[in-house]
């Protein structure tokens, strides 16, 4: 077993893995989980430069392989080079040129690419929808029973509004009960994994057993 | 003679703006502002809380705003907490007050908390203090909160200690099969026939997420039965760290197998930390790539249908996982196989088949059989309205 790679990483995970379970329980600690959680984000800091690498490593060698790809990767530097300048430069600034690029880059370019993005999840709903309400037996038969009722209930008025009740109670009662027969078994299977990690039962995330 | 008119006449003007003055002053405070304020020390904290009641006795007539600040260790401006603006609704009022520190402070902690009150004016200024109380915090040493946590944590070890003890003397315990994970060797099988990359997406959690370690653990043994066909591994992820390791691990992972040539570090890599930049990068990829697999494996959120749609698009076989609750449902709508909830967390155990893994598995089982009798007694137990199993165990 290597010191480096194997014994320093699982000592650590052994010794950190202790003091957070005791940070947890005694209160009057609180303020060295303060410290603890300050070491994280300067860890992330450093490692957003680690990724940065690996990305321009990744696009550098597909430029190589793949010319007829190299457009995005093209359009990957450019936007990581100017949207980091503008940020650097920009962001703490009250005007000037790059204050205002980058509140535009944010405005109109970033939060209408993340919006695109996530209004494509309606699309995905309806085909994926479609797909699970067939009914092909009888559980996916009562999934599109289900699924029927409470999308009337959604829009339902006048005489409709039984699906509404309905609706109601499918999802206060039976899907609630079933997500907390799922959460408990989440819950349990968290303490189980972070015990195992704790103890050292558990070690392929360091790479083998 | 004319100066001394002048100086007669300034010196009864403001005689006369000093009596007007105190006239207001008699105006404001014509009543005896009254109340009842309680300071107390919150405990079960690091010596920081403190909660504060107050009962104002005064008709909302006479006072209609009261101004309520706590100070630490004194009443200075400096040593400022908290302040509330209290409209007096001839009820009693509870605030939770932290008395943590703030930058400016030269000294740690807190251990002292001064409550003042003051009947205030409608533009929310101060106008008399008429009550002060303090109390002294204390840090507390034990979350009496986590007992039923800790208490589970200790059964949960004694478990594990007697399962680990069977397994190393050979008994051989049962598990269920997991579709998800026995059709694991179907996937890597189809995408090495087809010629097509496998995918592996371990989330976007951080390290700090159990299920994202969980999904790393489960990434050592597919990379071991992907180095068996060479069928090219591909494990795009959001967070650095997450990255770091999950090179290792497929390198080990090739390594193990006696494959080391077929890593390449950049087959495991990162795209970017925005949440729909990397759902759309990802996206995009395998679209271009069309796999013939997908894993995807660990921490979502709501971008866990768009790459399940898309993987369905391109007509590979996808095996998911998740200990998001509201994802669940979008897996098992979209995705061929599904590990839900606690199968996440098992599946390491279940692929290597490691004695001591499955023993931890078993303490688990047993954990839930204890925890369902528990859940039943409280049920039979609020029928008659008695609460404590769920007010004293299950709360705490």
């Amino acid at each position: 077993m290597s010191l480096w790679k194997r014994r320093l990483p699982l000592i650590c995970t052994i010794v950190f893995g202790i003091m957070g379970f005791i940070l947890q329980l005694v209160p009057a600690f609180k303020s060295f989980l303060d410290i603890q959680n300050q070491w994280m984000t300067i860890l992330f800091g450093f490692a957003i430069v680690i990724g940065v690498a690996s990305l321009t490593k990744y696009h550098f060698k597909k430029i190589r392989q793949k010319p007829e790809e190299r457009i995005f990767s093209y359009i990957t530097f450019s936007s990581l080079i100017v949207m980091a300048v503008a940020t650097l430069f920009g962001m703490k600034a009250e005007t000037g040129i790059f204050n205002a690029l980058y509140k535009n880059l944010f405005d109109y370019v970033y939060v209408p690419l993340d919006a695109t993005i996530f209004s494509l999840l309606a699309f995905y709903i309806t085909s994926a929808a479609f797909r699970a309400f067939k009914a092909s037996s009888w559980l996916s038969t009562l999934l599109l029973f289900a699924g029927g009722i409470v999308m009337l209930g959604r829009v339902a008025f006048g005489p409709l509004m039984v699906f509404g009740e309905l609706t109601q109670w499918i999802m206060s009662v039976p899907t609630v009960a079933a997500m907390r027969g799922i959460k408990i078994g989440i819950g349990l299977g968290m303490m189980a994994t972070s015990i195992k990690i704790i103890l050292g039962i558990e070690r392929s995330f360091l790479g083998g057993e | 003679m004319k100066r001394f008119v002048y100086i007669l006449v300034i010196i009864s003007l403001l005689f006369s703006a000093g009596f007007a003055e105190e006239a207001e002053n008699n105006n404001e405070l014509d009543f005896t502002p009254k109340g009842k304020l309680e300071i107390k020390d919150k405990g079960n904290d690091d010596g920081t809380g403190v909660n504060v009641f107050f009962r104002p006795q005064n008709k909302p007539e006479e006072v209609k705003y009261y101004l309520l600040r706590v100070y630490y260790k004194s009443v200075s401006e400096d040593n400022l907490a908290a302040q509330y603006r209290i409209e007096n609704k001839d009820r009693r009022y509870k605030f939770n007050v932290s008395l943590q520190k703030r930058r400016k402070h030269p000294y740690p902690n807190s251990r002292k908390g001064v409550a003042r009150v003051y009947v205030s004016n409608e533009k929310g200024e101060a106008v008399k203090a008429f009550l002060t109380e303090s109390t002294n915090t204390s840090a507390s040493w034990f979350n009496i909160n986590k007992l039923s946590a800790f208490m589970g944590v200790l059964l949960f070890l004694l478990f594990v200690y007697i399962f680990i003890k069977q397994a190393r003397r050979g008994v051989e315990f049962f598990i269920r099969k997991i579709p998800g994970l026995e059709e694991l060797d179907n996937a890597v099988g189809r995408a090495t026939e087809l010629g097509k990359p496998i995918y592996y997406i371990p989330g976007i959690g951080t390290t700090s997420r159990i299920a994202t370690l969980a999904s790393l653990n489960i990434l050592a043994p597919v990379t071991r039965k992907v180095a068996k066909f060479a069928t090219p591994l591909k494990v795009p992820n959001r967070d650095p760290v997450v990255m770091s390791i999950a090179q290792d691990v497929v390198k080990e992972g090739y390594m193990a197998e006696g494959r080391p040539d077929l890593f390449n570090s950049n087959d495991v890599f990162f795209l970017t930390r925005q949440q729909f930049a990397f759902a759309g990068a990802v996206s995009g990829l395998f679209k271009r790539e069309k796999p013939g697999a997908v894993f995807l494996l660990g921490k979502f959120y709501a971008e866990s249908l768009i790459f399940a749609e898309t993987a369905n698009d391109v007509g590979a076989i996808q095996i998911a996982g998740t200990d998001s609750v509201s994802q669940i449902p979008f897996f098992i709508a979209a995705c061929d196989y599904t590990l839900i909830g606690e199968e996440l967390f098992a599946a390491s155990g279940y692929l290597s088949g490691d004695p001591l893994i499955v023993g931890t598995m078993k303490a688990q089982d047993y954990l839930k059989a204890i925890l369902i009798v528990l859940l039943f007694i409280g049920i039979i137990l609020n029928i008659f309205d008695i609460d404590i199993i769920t007010k004293y165990i299950l709360q705490r």
